[in-house]
């Protein structure tokens, strides 16, 4: 969903069912091709803070969309780096970098539902589309808000997931996580965002662990949309660029 | 220079650089032998800068170590981490440099990754980033073919480190060399050396026992002398093919390299006073002053090698595989000699992770000579070992609990290396943790046990059991 909010652009046509305005939230969360300076604050249960600060570039083609982020701040995971490449109606493709191992990670199936370096995000939480098994309801709406539920396939590690979907934007405004067992889980909240030639960009976000007690930030510092293709060609999203990159 | 572009970051954008202090103390738990080590205590730097999407890269290590025992010793390096350039030329990429080029995935029992030398100076107290010597290196890279390919060329190869003389992670540990000459001081040849032999040997005995530990380690520079041809034909040049099919990935690797191991072998003339423990007789001493002139003869053969690997996911289990065959490695024997063989190995490795705070694996490696050498030292024709790693990190990675351990089923040897970390803040973190080896053959204590040590690696140097103390400070 991380990613979901910081790949937002204005959509501003009407959806009717459930399954359409989700359809338009994803198309609504991917913007071609981005290059993004992202903070990444991890604030612990006293409220300490942690930092971490990494780039993120994704590039679409046709249906598929690729990402790649690489840390650079601290030291010690600097050179850490995450590819995903999203296939429409498939489970997410994912490989980590660990600098310290010198070699790419393959993530997979439960992987996907540990934590983000550290954060309060999960890799599954990062992936743009839903699988093809999840389905949606539409549990309310008002002038400016759509709930949706959604009850993902058997690879999540959430029972459900309720987003509050912007009428105006089809960006979620608020994401509510549920364990297996029903219970509230974590809670996505847009605390800011700005608004760039027509496409509306999260730029301050923040996911809360009801269970834990910590939270996630992440802040948009610099981004830059519809970056030419060659900037970030098709060879980001490999193995073989991660470990030349380390 | 690096240290010039440190402080030129806030002014070059995109520029990126990173400094890390780490401590680790190791205590020796209870003393096996009478010369060990019981405090190494090592501070490594590590900076690095790398420019606007990495297209240069500098780094620079530096170890300062203190070894207390009954000697103490202090001393530092400073070296050239992995450094170069880094460019596309059209879809091609070009990399030159000192590099590190890893090759597999499996990472305790590695068969694939053969390509940068590995310091083994420290042992298991290395950590991992560190055991790879970056390498002069040239590369280039067809990117834009399927399957992609690279060529690497090493113009003057690459060799491990080992320390021969002087640690508790030597070959020869502290104390071996001068009991051996105190032994042989005893020694007896006939009438017309015995008395001349003994007080010689007493003689260099009473002055290597009096030298600085530091001389005592520079044994190591005439030991470690290399042996690369004169021919001026020292580089290694390597060819790699790799695809990903169904998100299966695939390599394959070929070429023609110089051993990693150059091994220093005693002329065959000293063994047999060695091993009966006698000196010379009058008549014999010519043919031994002849063949102390070429006294420490490196072997370090050159060979070619092919290998692959195959790695993805199956389920949620994560499978790594792959294979080698070398022409020509290093077969280390017993009384300091070597030989070679052709040898072929695999591994596999599994592994179950969730995100990036919670990894279990398990490693398998099996290697085989395909020739028969005797009296092995250290190696085996048949070796088989497994390994397994638990990473679990928690409290938002604040906690690490790490566990590394590896069972060598061939020797009955196993190390076990346990630690946990606290990350305090975004600049600091402590942990503790511990290093237990152990071995089915007793730890041989004088040099003559040593030469013919029936054990492995592990038993060899399971004196070294380590309690640890880390301190980080990261910028």
């Amino acid at each position: 969903m991380f990613l979901k909010l910081i790949l937002a652009a204005t959509l501003t046509a009407s959806a009717e069912t459930p399954e359409e305005i989700i359809e338009r939230a994803r198309q609504a969360q991917s913007i071609d091709n981005a290059v993004q300076q992202i903070r990444m604050v991890m604030v612990s249960r006293s409220g300490s803070e942690r930092t971490r600060e990494l780039e993120m570039r994704t590039r679409r083609d046709g249906e598929i969309l690729s990402s790649y982020a690489r840390f650079s701040h601290p030291a010690d995971v600097a050179g850490t780096q995450l590819v995903m490449v999203d296939h429409p109606n498939q489970v997410d493709e994912q490989m980590l970098y660990l600098p310290a191992l010198q070699r790419v990670h393959r993530i997979g199936g439960k992987a996907r539902s540990g934590a983000f370096m550290g954060s309060d995000f999960s890799y599954e939480d990062l992936e743009v589309s839903s699988a093809s098994s999840a389905t949606h309801t539409l549990l309310s709406e008002d002038d400016t808000l759509w709930t949706i539920e959604t009850i993902p396939g058997a690879d999540s590690s959430y029972s459900r997931i309720v987003s509050h979907v912007s009428k105006s934007d089809f960006i979620p405004r608020k994401i509510e996580y549920f364990d297996q067992r029903g219970d509230p889980f974590k809670l996505l909240e847009v605390l800011s965002v700005a608004n760039d030639n027509g496409s509306t960009i999260p730029t301050r976000s923040q996911m809360r662990n009801l269970k834990k007690g910590t939270s996630t930030i992440l802040e948009i510092q610099e981004y830059r949309l519809n970056v030419p293709l060659d900037e970030i060609p098709e060879e980001t999203f490999t193995a073989a660029f991660m470990e030349r990159n380390g | 220079m690096l240290f010039a572009l440190l402080g030129f970051e806030a002014l070059a954008a995109g520029v990126e650089t990173t400094v890390v202090v780490s401590s680790d103390v190791a205590i020796d738990s209870h003393s096996q032998r009478a010369d060990e080590d019981t405090v190494e205590a090592y501070t490594r730097l590590h900076a690095r800068t790398r420019g606007p999407e990495g297209r240069w890269f500098l780094s620079l290590n530096g170890t300062h170590t203190v070894l207390l025992g009954e000697d103490h010793e202090v001393y530092w390096t400073l070296e050239p981490g992995e450094s170069g350039w880094n460019h596309p030329i059209g879809a091609q990429q070009v990399r030159a440099g000192l590099l590190v080029e890893r090759w597999g995935r499996l990472d305790l029992l590695p068969v694939l990754d053969v390509l940068n030398g590995r310091d083994l100076r420290q042992g298991p107290l290395t950590p991992p980033e560190r055991i790879r010597i970056p390498a002069p290196m040239a590369q280039i890279q067809f990117n834009s073919w399927n399957p992609r390919v690279e060529v690497s060329w090493l113009p003057f190869s690459s060799l491990n480190r080992i320390s021969y003389s002087g640690t508790d992670w030597s070959l020869l540990q502290q104390g071996m060399l001068t009991g051996l000459l105190s032994e042989a001081s005893m020694w007896e040849g006939d009438a017309l050396t015995t008395s001349t032999g003994q007080q010689s040997l007493a003689a260099i005995n009473t002055l290597i026992d009096g030298a600085l530990p530091a001389q005592e380690r520079s044994l190591n520079h005439i030991l470690s002398a290399d042996a690369l041809p004169a021919n001026g034909l020292n580089g290694d040049l390597a060819i790699r093919m790799e695809t990903s099919v169904q998100r299966i990935d695939m390599g394959v690797v070929g070429g023609w390299m110089q051993s990693r191991t150059s091994a220093s072998t005693l002329p065959s003339v000293l063994l047999p006073y060695l091993q009966n423990e006698r000196l010379p007789n009058f008549d014999e001493q010519e043919e031994l002053y002849s063949a102390a002139e070429n006294s420490i003869g490196p072997i370090r053969p050159a060979g070619a090698f092919a290998g692959g690997e195959i790695n993805g996911i199956v389920g949620m289990v994560g499978v790594r595989a792959e294979g080698i065959w070398e022409q020509r490695v290093v077969v280390t024997q017993q009384w300091m000699q070597a030989s070679v063989s052709p040898r072929v190995q695999g591994a596999i490795g599994l592994d179950w992770s969730r995100g990036t705070n919670f990894l279990i694996s398990a490693e398998a490696r099996w290697s085989h000579l395909l020739e028969s050498v005797p009296n092995m030292w250290l190696m085996t024709s048949d070796h088989i070992q497994l390994a397994a790693t638990l990473n679990l990190m928690t409290m938002s990675d604040r906690i690490a609990i790490q566990t590394s351990s590896i069972y060598d089923i061939t020797f009955s040897e196993m190390l076990l290396q346990p630690s946990i970390r606290w990350r305090i803040d975004d600049q600091y973190e402590v942990g503790i943790g511990g290093l237990i080896l152990s071995g089915a053959s007793p730890v041989p204590t004088r040099f003559l046990d040593a030469m013919i040590f029936q054990g492995g690696p592990l038993g060899y140097w399971s004196f070294n059991d380590n309690f640890i103390v880390s301190v980080k400070r990261i910028w």
